[in-house]
């Protein structure tokens, strides 16, 4: 019943025109196993053939084991039963009930119909991929500033860059609250909580 | 000394002016944090476990982080109701029937059915804590270190199996989360695990960088990637009727039910390992649906689907303070966070946490009374004030947090690499938000999984590498067989619809923050 809603929704014409089965877990699928095996690999080279119960390696070996395990588990149930686009935020209030719903009553048909009427408001206008690696280039450059520039600067230049990047269009605002929130941090740090943050160039 | 004198003394602790103001601030941030959707309490007391670490007073602290935890709640449910965005999962199904409410010009019924509802729960669920607290915490000092293995797997697989909606995904979390537990020195051999050859993950992956990087950078760029689909729109509030008629008659006769059955669900199951508030609520929410006499009002607006789940998340609360104080085992990521906390003060939670700092746990608990009437009283007449803290305009928001998070990750580590690290988790945080995976086991795994080594290593010293220790000694057979049970509870509606001959989805929770 869910699934066939998403079907639905996703054939819309004003959905993405998303691949059936779309290729991004599959490749997630394919880069965990590779990480877990080669994690496993270090594991098992750095035990040296020591796997006492009490020793320090049993636990990295059974922890990265069970990463190639589980891994594989993914990767396989995205070939056998490959994710709908959809079906990937947790948090959808009417699913989450639906599911409880449909498995805690036995007249699980009424219920839900009744709880996939609620909301069907939320649609998936794809996802953006720039902003959050604009985001992160932005969050390093901040980092490298901060030692040498202070953390005032840094923070107040990071605060207009990121407002920015998030849709804020208002620029003088934006530059108004950085100021503000980055001085009233470093004095109330440096000052009354004697914490110590990187003054920089600026004489305070 | 009977519970009721270790409260009053409690109680003499916490009304000094001093922790009357930590618990004002803990309230008052809290609430601020719980309406303000994409920051979680777990979030703000790891930003703050440095600051209080330089306060240097452990009653305030955690006084002021039961506030923060508490407030959240409440807090929650104000963002739910006006803005049908959860503040945090717990919330989701307050906000299925509140939202409805509000719009249908009910919107202070519905706020104070959750308020109240809340405070209700809170103050027996507090009770409850009080008379339990003490019990098991007497029959906690017979446990051995096999018992605490068995409880801290227990406590991982069924947050791991009951929330989140895969299992493949909720284990491929945790096995992360477990990893990152194993990177850095062995405690007792002194070996370097996963470090690489790398002098700054010889201290290992702190908790607080883990909880930073997942919640508030990867939170933020997940924000960022779905910056189109936010139509934000805050439900205005119906004008005042006047004093203290929020509800009517007829609406508080409709409440009060929920409210108690909420808070007889959420306390047990806060105790229970099953991830803190999540699976209450939603229980709540559909016991209320089955049995009340306005079915049809269901997903219309029901006052009893916002009074049941409030209760019963509220409730929860206190039920996961019970094994947090008792056995130091956490439930839920806020837990987690809290029993860092206690970690930097040199407490370690458990039994002996009762008889060595009677002082710090019986303020803490004097505090969630104090907690709730504050709350109600900072709630409903100041909800105006809370509905402007919803209009904060969200780039600058999102661009705050990134600053405070860096900013707590150096102030906690005073380096470099280490807010990296927190960076990096942040990007896998988001490739985690963005392919479905459940963020709460990598908390649980990181905080529990070096304390499981710890106990299964310590089990096989004391028997002399004996395995059997696990399954002959009754109670670690008992935590150990429910394991197994938490990993097939959610697959036995499927089992079951599927002998019946039909087909049926597995039980799934919302996620915990």
């Amino acid at each position: 019943m869910a699934l066939s809603t998403r079907d639905t929704e996703r054939a819309a014409p004003g959905g993405a025109a998303l691949p059936r089965a779309p290729i991004g877990p599959r490749i997630l699928g394919a880069v965990l196993l590779i990480v877990g095996l080669f994690l496993f690999w270090e594991a098992y080279r750095a035990a040296d053939g020591d796997f006492s119960p009490q020793g320090p390696w049993i636990a990295p070996v059974v922890v990265t084991g069970g990463w190639v395990a589980v891994a594989l588990w993914y990767l396989v149930k995205q070939f056998v039963s490959p994710d709908l686009p959809e079906s990937t935020t947790v948090d959808r209030p009417e699913s989450a009930v639906q599911t409880l719903a449909a498995a805690a009553t036995a007249d699980a048909r009424a219920d839900d119909a009744a709880a996939v009427a609620v909301p069907e408001t939320e649609r998936d206008p794809g996802v953006q991929w720039l902003p959050p690696a604009l985001l992160t280039v932005a969050l390093c450059g901040y980092l490298a500033l901060l030692d040498p520039v202070g953390f005032v600067l840094a923070s107040t230049l990071f605060f207009v860059a990121a407002a920015r990047i998030l849709g804020s269009r208002s620029l003088i605002r934006d530059v108004v609250v950085a100021i503000a929130l980055a001085l009233g941090i470093y004095l109330a740090f440096t000052h009354l909580l004697e914490l110590h943050l990187p003054s920089g160039v600026l004489p305070l | 000394m009977n519970v009721f004198g270790d409260l009053l003394q409690g109680f003499s602790t916490v009304l000094s002016p001093e922790y009357l103001l930590y618990a004002a601030i803990g309230v008052t941030l809290g609430t601020f944090v719980g309406v303000l959707p994409g920051i979680g309490p777990a979030l703000t007391i790891a930003l703050l476990l440095p600051v209080t670490f330089t306060l240097d007073d452990p009653i305030g602290t955690f006084i002021m982080f039961a506030g923060i935890y508490y407030g959240a709640m409440y807090g929650g449910s104000t963002t739910s109701i006006l803005l049908n965005t959860p503040g945090e999962s717990a919330s989701v199904a307050t906000a299925i029937e509140g939202h409805q409410m509000a719009r249908r010009g009910r919107a202070r019924a519905a706020l104070a059915t959750a308020a109240i509802g809340s405070f209700v729960a809170g103050t027996i669920s507090t009770l409850l804590l009080t008379l339990f607290a003490k019990p098991v915490a007497s029959l906690a000092t017979t446990f051995r270190a096999a018992d605490y293995f068995a409880l801290a797997l227990l406590a991982m697989v069924s947050v791991t199996a009951l929330v989140g909606r895969s299992l493949v995904r909720g284990l491929m979390s945790l096995t992360f989360g477990l990893f990152l537990g194993l990177v850095g020195l062995d405690g007792l051999t002194g070996q370097s695990r996963f470090t690489f050859g790398s002098l700054d993950l010889l201290e290992g992956i702190d908790i607080v960088v883990v909880i930073v990087g997942l919640f508030a950078i990867g939170e933020t760029l997940y924000i960022a990637s779905r910056l189109r689909q936010t139509p934000e729109h805050i439900t205005p509030l119906d004008p005042v009727r006047g004093g203290f008629a929020w509800m009517s008659r007829q609406e508080w006769s409709r409440s009060w039910r929920p409210w108690l059955r909420g808070t007889v669900v959420g306390f047990p199951f806060g105790a229970l390992p099953s991830g803190g508030a999540d699976v209450p609520t939603f229980l709540s929410y559909t016991y209320e649906k089955h049995r009340s006499k306005n079915k049809g009002e269901f997903g219309k607006g029901a006052i009893e689907g916002v009074a049941g789940p409030e209760a019963a998340n509220n409730a929860a609360f206190s039920g996961v303070l019970v094994p947090l104080l008792t056995l130091g085992i956490p439930t839920s990521a806020t837990a987690a966070v809290m029993l860092a906390s206690f970690q930097v003060f040199n407490l370690q939670p458990g039994p002996q946490l009762f008889e060595k700092s009677p002082e710090l746990v019986w303020a803490l608990i004097a505090s969630l009374y104090l907690g709730n009437v504050l709350l109600l009283a900072l709630n409903l007449p100041l909800i105006r004030l809370w509905v402007k803290v919803l209009q904060i305009p969200r780039p600058a928001l999102y661009a705050g947090i990134l600053v405070f998070a860096t900013l707590g990750v150096y102030a906690a580590s005073n380096s470099f690499v280490q807010v990296l690290i927190a960076y990096v988790i942040g990007v896998i945080g988001f490739g985690m938000r963005h392919f479905g995976f459940p963020i709460a086991p990598v908390i649980l795994g990181v905080i529990l999984g070096p304390m499981m080594e710890l106990q299964f290593r310590r089990t096989l010293l004391l028997s002399n590498g004996d395995l059997s220790v696990l399954v002959t000694r009754p109670l670690t057979a008992v935590l150990l067989s429910l394991v197994v049970v938490a990993v097939v509870l959610p697959y036995l509606p499927r089992i079951i619809a599927r002998l019946r001959g039909r087909t049926a989805e597995r039980l799934a929770f919302g996620e915990d923050d």
